[in-house]
């Protein structure tokens, strides 16, 4: 029933939370910034992205607030709850650990290798 | 309503937000330098499915799977209205399958299977003594009850009650006197039983044996006279012109020694007792006895024709009698009864069957007919679970619906059978709907239903679309010959059922359409017992003549007894004794003058009592019916000649002298044949007063209880009824059972010719194609509606055919029901097999018709 991000399991939500970090932004924005900063490495589906949205809304991790936007139409931005700030903080840590002991996993395998 | 706008203003802020992002991208494309069109393409194909990603986000909501489930269920409702043929098609078959079982369960369950409200009520037996040489049934004598408790061991006890049919007695009720049938009952009787009472006590061991004045109340009875109330315990009752105490009230379901008895009381307060216990020659009572712990009845009834035999030799007067156990259930319910209802269930269930095969095949129609949207609608992305959840909302919808609808009709059936009666069936007022039944019913509607129904949409759903619609006329083989299978499958069912039903109807028809012999409507009958004066039926017969509308009075012993013929006769001057030595046996009834011309039967020969004949200086005259005039004077009269009661001439030389020939008659009952009658003038302490009437009988009730009252204020309130009705209620358990088994029978025929009708329509469709080719290659219209109606006709006769062998295994069980009608009589299976061929030609004929219209350009153009 999900639909199969190409990112590995759990990063979409961490990806999510952080491009909310700075200021509040709609779904459309989260998409182009997510684009932009992995430099189009990422492309979040449509499909994807707001099941994920709203999912973080219903954790209470993120928090919606509907305002005018610069079309002049109503948009729904997200912004970072307490909560989410904390899971951000949480998830960065425990993400940055796994990288750190999986480079050094590859690095060794790398120096066994004759 | 609240939640409902909740969700609809949610529904639309996801929309919003959605239709933003789609918009922002559309705006993005167009700067990028795309035409609007492009634009809106790629922003299509970036986005994906919109309703998936929709239904995701509404999947994440708290309490979603109530709310898609409501969906899912207003979606099944909504196909569910728009082919509204098929959902009331397969609602009603449903329906009528299984609130006709029910009803017939219930009946099964409250008359046969229940089991009787008494202690361990298998180890009961009914003893009654049997006369050998007449085979009939009679009352046991005092001495020889005795000698059969002493001297078996089978029983672990036995009870004593006076016999029935003698147990009338009269109590002074709220409304004047009143005339009930009693139970007289040994010491035994309720302990043997185990019945406690409903309020109060049973007769205590010292009550019993010294014959106390005191007595036991139906429940009906304590309604009636006290309301209801505890209060009555301790009160009396006149009984009999004694006071009774009245020491407790049995409850409804009491019906020993018969559903009608209203008082009970010690056997020790009948007349002549204890001597009555050491009468040898007599046939006061009848027995109950309890098996002991491990005996069968077969050891029960070795024993007991041992006993009977030993007191054939011990006593002369017991040399033609032997004992009969029966087991009480028997007794009760009736071996032919059993076998009437177990029939109508076993009819009952051939049509579930129908209904099942049949509304199973609708529905798997339906289920490969939306194989292409079931197909299409997970192409655009429906999910699995979804589109099996609004299958099986949609069944489970019309199993909700067929079921309660079955219940409400099981219930309206019983009610007509129960209220608007008369079947004459024993214990059915307290058969209620039966809870196993609904149950049961319930859950073989929920198999059916779902396997027929969702099975197919499950396996669809999990077909690959592309398959589906390349396939799409599949007309799978081994469907199509299942199809076959179960239409012809109905025809047999619905076959057996139609020949079961014509043979009742004509053996119903045939009672119905035996004569009386005299003319039932607007005849009265008024129990009269106990008048004061001894010319009362006299008195009684000026003073009703004088009554408009009243034609005729007279009286007889017992008017709705059965008899048998049970008063040896000698005749003056002639040895009638038959090979084995027995004399003829006449039915003997005593009758007053004006009797014949009340029931409105012709003395054909010789003259009618006349008043003068009941003096007892009269000389004895006697008048005979026809087929005694028939069988003991052919060819010459009757009249003059002598006979005497009893097994030899009288020793003072007093015969009786036959005066007249009446007209045969079956009084009692229309399908007992007239039996040799004899009539003597007398005038008893009980009789039916018959009164013949003019115009509207029921009206005239009220005026005759008055007359009868003015003439005799101590004459308990006579029953009056009218014979015709009388003689109608007897053949209620026919009429039920020709009617019940015809309904069925119909309903069945027409489920089985609707499958046929859906089959072949089914089948035209599919080969479309080929007619069409057929046609084009110059097939003339005939020749196609014959192939179709030739294909219906032959799964018909394939499936009648069975159905007729059905019927003829079922041959054995049904002789015994039928009147005059053999089980295999040809004319009946003729009947019932041009019906069932029949109707299923006519019903061919359609999707014949359509075949040969199918126009041959229209089939090429479709591909």
């Amino acid at each position: 029933m999900t639909e199969k991000s190409d990112l590995p399991q759990g990063t979409l939500d961490l990806l999510i939370l952080t491009a909310v970090a700075n200021e509040p932004q709609h779904g459309y924005a989260i998409a182009q910034r997510l684009r932009q900063m992995s430099r189009e490495v990422i492309q979040v589906r449509q499909g994807s992205l707001y099941p994920a949205l709203h999912r973080l809304e219903r954790r209470g991790l993120l928090a919606p607030e509907w305002r005018a936007s610069e079309t002049g139409r109503d948009a729904k931005y997200y912004r970072l709850t307490k909560a989410g700030r904390a899971q951000l903080d949480t998830d960065r840590d425990s993400w940055r650990r796994l990288i750190k002991a999986i480079s050094v996993v590859l690095k060794s395998a790398e120096a066994d290798a004759p | 309503m609240r939640l409902f706008s909740r969700r609809r203003s949610r529904e639309a802020l996801l929309d919003a937000e959605l239709r933003d992002h789609c918009e922002r991208l559309f705006d993005e494309y167009l700067r990028q330098g795309c035409s609007p069109a492009e634009a809106r393409r790629r922003v299509a194909v970036e986005f994906g499915p919109l309703e998936l990603a929709k239904e995701e986000c509404r999947e994440l909501r708290p309490l979603q799977w109530l709310e898609t489930t409501g969906r899912d269920v207003r979606l099944g409702v909504r196909a569910l209205a728009r082919e509204r043929l098929f959902t009331l098609s397969v609602t009603l078959i449903l329906t009528v399958g299984i609130g006709a079982t029910i009803a017939m369960f219930s009946v099964l369950n409250g008359v046969v299977l229940r089991p009787l409200p008494y202690a361990s009520p298998h180890e009961i037996a009914v003893l009654a003594t049997h006369r050998m040489l007449q085979n009939q049934f009679d009352g046991t004598s005092g001495a020889n009850f005795l000698d059969w408790r002493q001297q078996s061991r089978s029983f672990s006890g036995m009870a004593l009650y006076r016999r029935t049919s003698a147990s009338q007695v009269v109590f002074e009720g709220a409304d004047g006197p009143q005339r009930v049938q009693e139970g007289l009952v040994g010491a035994e009787f309720f302990d043997l039983l185990g019945a406690p009472a409903l309020i109060g006590r049973t007769f205590s061991a010292e009550e019993s044996a010294r014959g106390e004045p005191v007595v036991l109340l139906s429940e009906g009875l304590w309604r009636d006279e006290f309301g209801g109330s505890d209060d009555a315990l301790g009160r009396t009752l006149s009984v009999a012109g004694t006071p009774h105490r009245i020491v407790g009230v049995m409850p409804r379901s009491f019906q020993l020694p018969t559903p009608e008895t209203r008082v009970w009381r010690p056997l020790a307060m009948m007349a002549r007792w204890p001597n009555q216990l050491s009468v040898r020659d007599g046939d006061s009572f009848e027995v109950l006895g309890r098996l002991g712990p491990r005996v069968g009845i077969d050891d029960a009834r070795a024993e007991m024709a041992v006993i009977a035999r030993r007191l054939r030799d011990e006593h002369d007067v017991n040399r033609n009698l032997d004992v009969r156990v029966t087991p009480l259930f028997d007794h009760v319910v009736g071996a032919a009864t059993s076998r009437g209802i177990w029939l109508g269930f076993a009819a009952v269930l051939s049509l579930l069957a129908i209904a099942c095969a049949n509304a199973g095949g609708l529905l798997a129609a339906r289920a490969t007919r939306r194989r292409g949207e079931l197909a299409l609608r997970a192409a655009l992305g429906a999910s699995r679970i979804r589109l099996v959840r609004q299958l099986v909302a949609e069944n489970l919808t019309i199993w909700v619906a067929a079921s309660t609808a079955g219940v409400m009709l099981a219930a309206a059936l019983l009610r007509l059978l129960v209220v608007s009666g008369p079947t004459g069936l024993p214990r059915i007022e307290d058969a209620g709907l039966d809870l196993t039944a609904i149950a049961i019913a319930f859950l073989g509607g929920f198999l059916v239903v779902m396997i027929c129904g969702s099975v197919p949409a499950l396996a669809i759903s999990r077909a690959n679309a592309a398959e589906v619609f390349r396939t799409r006329d599949g007309g799978d083989p081994a469907r199509l010959r299942l199809q076959r299978v179960l239409v012809a499958a109905q025809m047999a069912a619905a076959t057996t059922l139609a020949t079961t039903a014509v043979l009742l109807a004509q053996s119903f028809f045939r009672v119905q359409a035996e004569d009386p012999g005299y003319p039932a409507a607007n005849l009265l009958v008024a129990r009269i017992d106990r008048p004061a004066s001894p010319r009362f039926f006299l008195e009684a017969r000026e003073r009703l003549g004088a009554l408009p509308g009243i034609v005729a009075v007279g009286g007889i012993t017992d008017f709705f007894i059965r008899r048998a013929g049970d008063q040896q006769i000698t005749i003056d001057g002639r040895a009638f004794a038959d090979a084995d030595g027995r004399l003829p046996r006449f039915v003997m009834d005593s009758v007053t003058p004006g009797y014949f011309e009340a029931m409105g039967i012709e003395v054909i020969e010789g003259r009618d009592f006349e008043d003068h004949d009941l003096e007892t200086s009269a000389p004895s005259v006697v008048i005979v019916s026809r087929a005694v005039a028939r069988r003991f004077w052919p060819g010459e009269s009757a009249v003059g000649k002598r006979l005497v009661g009893g097994s030899a001439p009288p020793v003072d030389g007093h015969w009786s002298t036959v005066i007249g020939v009446a007209q045969d008659l079956r009084r009692e009952a229309l399908d007992v044949a007239p039996v040799l009658a004899s009539y003597i003038p007398a005038m008893l302490r009980r009789m039916d007063m018959t009164i013949r009437v003019a115009g509207e009988a029921e009206a005239l009730i009220p005026a005759i209880r008055r007359e009868l009252r003015a003439l005799d204020s101590t004459l308990p309130v006579p029953s009056i009824v009218s014979a015709d009705e009388r003689l109608s209620q007897q053949v209620g358990p026919r009429r039920f059972q020709a009617q019940a088994i015809g309904a069925f029978a119909v309903v069945a025929l027409a489920f089985a010719v609707a499958g046929l009708y859906a089959a072949l329509t089914y089948q035209v469709t599919l080969r479309r194609r080929e007619i069409g080719i057929r046609t084009a290659l110059g097939a003339p219209r005939q020749a196609i509606v014959r192939l179709f109606v030739r294909d219906g006709i032959t799964l018909t006769v394939a499936g009648a055919a069975i159905g007729v062998g059905g019927a003829l295994l079922l041959a054995r069980v049904l002789q015994s029901l039928l009147y005059e009608t053999a089980a295999i009589d040809v004319q009946s299976y003729l009947i019932a097999a041009c019906a069932v061929v029949g109707v299923a030609a006519l019903a061919a004929w359609r999707p014949a018709r359509l075949a040969s219209r199918i126009n041959p350009l229209s089939v090429l153009r479709d591909g």
